[in-house]
């Protein structure tokens, strides 16, 4: 009988410390990334940080600070990511955390993402840009723990290669600090257009655009005033004279000023790097990321010099400022049921997003999203101090976004904007027909959506 | 009844085997076919779930840009399969005549492209078309002609795209051509010259109509795989220029991947898959006479 007793205690132990071993389980948090190449602090200066490697770490500091908590990255490639991620959302197996390409405000009104609101400090709401954290804006909630503030700079600001400037005798200092009209940009645009190898056919140009280089083609709309949508956007309204105007000066660009390659109607935003990079044009589009760009491609064999660019702003129409878009992201949490775990991943959050870990975005020559953070970017830097600061402040007093706000679905109608823009470009409808034709099949996605 | 069970019974170690393939047939292909056919009955975007009958059918068959690129599916598949059997053909018949080893070079030479990744072939493709420094304009233009916007006008984007898969496709269809054509009996060449018959009544003669279930498997399946092209749509054009290379299953990604729309994406689906086993039956009973031999 005692015998009995004891096995029978025995098992009772065993099955104790079993439920003790599963109760006492690690919080697991996951979290998706798309492609940053940011190097880790301590990273070696003579190799490139792969994509891998600020998440590894970042999650392996995390862990080091929680050890009940266990952190599971998955790096997501920005092709592959919005149907992952709607997969993931219509099989209830998305990620506790992400940074990625896409988002949508419909996220938030289904009630599927946690908002920010309830653990901003005072701190972080001085320190974070406006727009920073009205990117994540719906319905009077804030969604996005704010990271970077701009992307790659691509309709933000235009990059100029200093040394055709001074060959074509132009003052790039001035455009960079006084910034420069429309009709200074054709004239000044005309000089930076030659024939290289006096073959009578021009084989240098001032710039490039691809019709489906959305940013960049945008900007020059609304710099003549021209607006996406009304003020409640309950109507498209991107076909208004203004708007044509802007359309047709880039038109002119190309076909009357001949300062543009031909064939706009066939390329996009990477041939329009490529020809900057192989300096068959002189400026090229973007910000301090687009220069960050250079080096990389110097790294990984694609170029085979390095050059330095210099920032300078959008042209302007006389008597109006000049245009940047303006855009911020950062990390968006999905809503927990769990208590004590939704705590641990808004922990994982502010993690991310705090100051030393936000400053790890100087590596990939990104703009942060905190004030503070910025004014010790690249302070051994002189040059790219410089851009920065040109950058910031076209981002701080022209910056726009382009595509209205996070309940606007101009994702659903950008195909009709790139088909017009091809039209135009190839001459098969006029700028005002394209912008009319794309203005009605817009008005028709909103209608829907309402 | 009783018969079929005791047909299936003694023929239980043929099934047995088959029911691995079937079993992961079952689960990775009706099973998501009927899930499609489900979903897209269904206002399913990712939020909400909502039963609305046909209602999904009947907006895309009302959308312009659905019917234009269903048109511009056919113009492509119809483009690309006759060039590409045509080219496997000639190139089997041109290079039967060699010896092995020579046939097996030229085999791999033509196979090389399936082995490539399409990503890969559809961004070299990119930069043969580029209408600044791209390969086929430097041609043009060392023959005195104007360069051409190959991917960025109406007129020549299709057109070019199907140049490009005639071009890096067949490879596989070469392989199966070739095979069949050493299948086929020697002395039926042999009596055909002894009875005076020149190479081309050889040729229409003979070699087609012997290869025939080859080349109407060749032709199935190539009508399949080009109805779904996706990868050098999504790369090359996106579409464009003016929705001149969207096709059905560019608009199925666009629509169930950038829109959420899932339910309209698999009804789109569902149109697709209709159309082509329609499509296959038609070949079937059109081409699909015995051969012995």
């Amino acid at each position: 009988m005692l015998k009995k007793l004891r096995i029978f205690l025995l098992c009772f132990i065993i099955v104790g410390l079993l439920s003790g071993a599963v109760l006492a389980e690690k919080v697991t948090i996951t979290w998706w990334i798309n492609p940053w190449r940011i190097a880790p602090p301590n990273f070696p200066a003579d190799q490139s940080p792969s994509s891998e490697d600020f998440p590894k770490w970042v999650s392996e500091e995390f862990m080091k600070l929680h050890p009940d908590v266990k952190v599971e990255y998955v790096v997501v490639g920005n092709q592959e990511y919005p149907q992952k991620m709607a997969a993931a959302i219509a099989t209830k197996t998305q990620p506790d955390l992400f940074k990625g390409p896409i988002w949508d405000s419909r996220w938030a009104k289904a009630g599927l993402l946690e908002p920010v609101n309830p653990y901003l400090t005072a701190e972080d709401k001085q320190d974070f840009y406006p727009g920073a954290l009205e990117e994540g804006l719906v319905d009077g909630k804030y969604y996005i723990w704010p990271w970077n503030f701009g992307t790659n700079g691509m309709g933000t600001s235009i990059l100029l290669y200093t040394p055709d400037f001074e060959k074509a005798g132009v003052d790039w200092k001035k455009i960079v600090n006084e910034g420069w009209t429309m009709e200074e940009f054709v004239e000044i645009a005309k000089k930076l257009t030659w024939d290289t190898n006096n073959d009578g056919k021009i084989d240098h140009y001032a710039i490039s655009f691809g019709a489906k280089d959305t940013h960049n083609l945008m900007n020059f709309l609304y710099a003549f005033g021209g607006e996406l949508a009304n003020t409640d956007e309950s109507e498209v309204t991107f076909n208004s004279p203004e708007a044509v105007a802007g359309l047709q000066y880039v038109l002119d660009l190309v076909n009357v000023h001949k300062v543009v390659p031909k064939g706009v109607e066939g390329m996009g935003v990477y041939d329009v790097i490529g020809n900057f990079h192989a300096h068959r044009t002189s400026m090229g589009f973007g910000g301090p990321y687009e220069i960050g760009r250079i080096s990389r491609y110097l790294e990984s064999g694609e170029l085979d010099e390095i050059f330095y660019p210099v920032i300078a702003p959008f042209p302007h129409v006389k008597g109006k400022d000049p245009v940047g878009y303006a855009t911020s992201g950062g990390f968006i949490v999905f809503k927990q049921r769990d208590d004590e775990k939704r705590e641990m991943v808004i922990e994982f959050a502010k993690f991310l997003t705090n100051k030393e870990n936000t400053a790890l975005l100087e590596s990939l020559s990104y703009l942060t999203a905190r004030r503070s953070v910025n004014e010790g970017l690249y302070k051994d830097d002189p040059y790219m101090n410089e851009q920065v600061e040109v950058y910031g402040d076209i981002m701080d007093k022209y910056g726009i976004p382009f595509f209205g706000s996070q309940e606007f679905p101009f994702s659903q109608m950008e195909k009709y904007f790139t088909a017009a823009l091809e039209a135009a470009f190839a001459g098969t409808k006029t700028p005002e027909k394209a912008l009319n034709d794309f203005v009605t099949e817009a008005n028709k996605i909103l209608s829907k959506q309402k | 009844m009783t018969s079929l069970m005791q047909r299936m019974w003694k023929g239980k170690s043929g099934y047995f085997f088959l029911l691995p393939h079937f079993l992961l047939f079952f689960i990775f292909f009706v099973v998501p076919v009927g899930w499609g056919m489900y979903l897209s009955l269904f206002e399913y975007n990712v939020f909400s779930q909502t039963f609305i009958w046909f209602d999904n059918y009947k907006e895309i068959f009302s959308d312009q840009l659905f019917l234009k690129s269903l048109a511009n599916t056919f113009l492509y598949t119809f483009g690309v399969v006759p060039l590409w059997l045509g080219k496997a053909l000639l190139v089997t018949v041109l290079i039967y005549p060699f010896r092995k080893s020579v046939r097996t070079l030229f085999k791999a030479a033509f196979y090389l492209p399936h082995i490539s990744s399409s990503v890969i072939i559809a961004m070299i493709w990119l930069w043969v078309f580029n209408p600044n420094f791209g390969l086929l304009n430097y041609f043009l233009q060392t023959i005195g002609l104007d360069p051409i916007v190959w991917l960025g006008n109406k007129a020549t984007a299709m057109p070019a795209l199907i140049m490009m898969q005639v071009i890096m496709g067949g490879g596989s269809t070469i392989v199966l051509l070739s095979a069949a054509m050493s299948s086929i009996p020697e002395y039926y060449f042999e009596a055909a010259k002894l009875e005076g018959a020149n190479t081309w009544q050889v040729f229409t003669r003979i070699t087609v109509p012997l290869l025939k279930p080859t080349l109407l498997y060749a032709m199935v399946m190539g009508t399949i795989a080009n109805f779904q092209t996706f990868s050098n749509i999504y790369i090359m054009t996106q579409g464009g220029p003016e929705f001149s290379t969207s096709t059905v299953a560019y608009q199925v990604y666009e629509t169930a991947f950038q829109n959420y729309n899932l339910g309209l994406a698999s009804a789109m689906s569902m149109v697709m898959f209709v159309i082509l086993v329609g499509l296959a039956i038609i070949q079937f009973k059109w081409l699909g006479s015995s051969v012995e031999y």
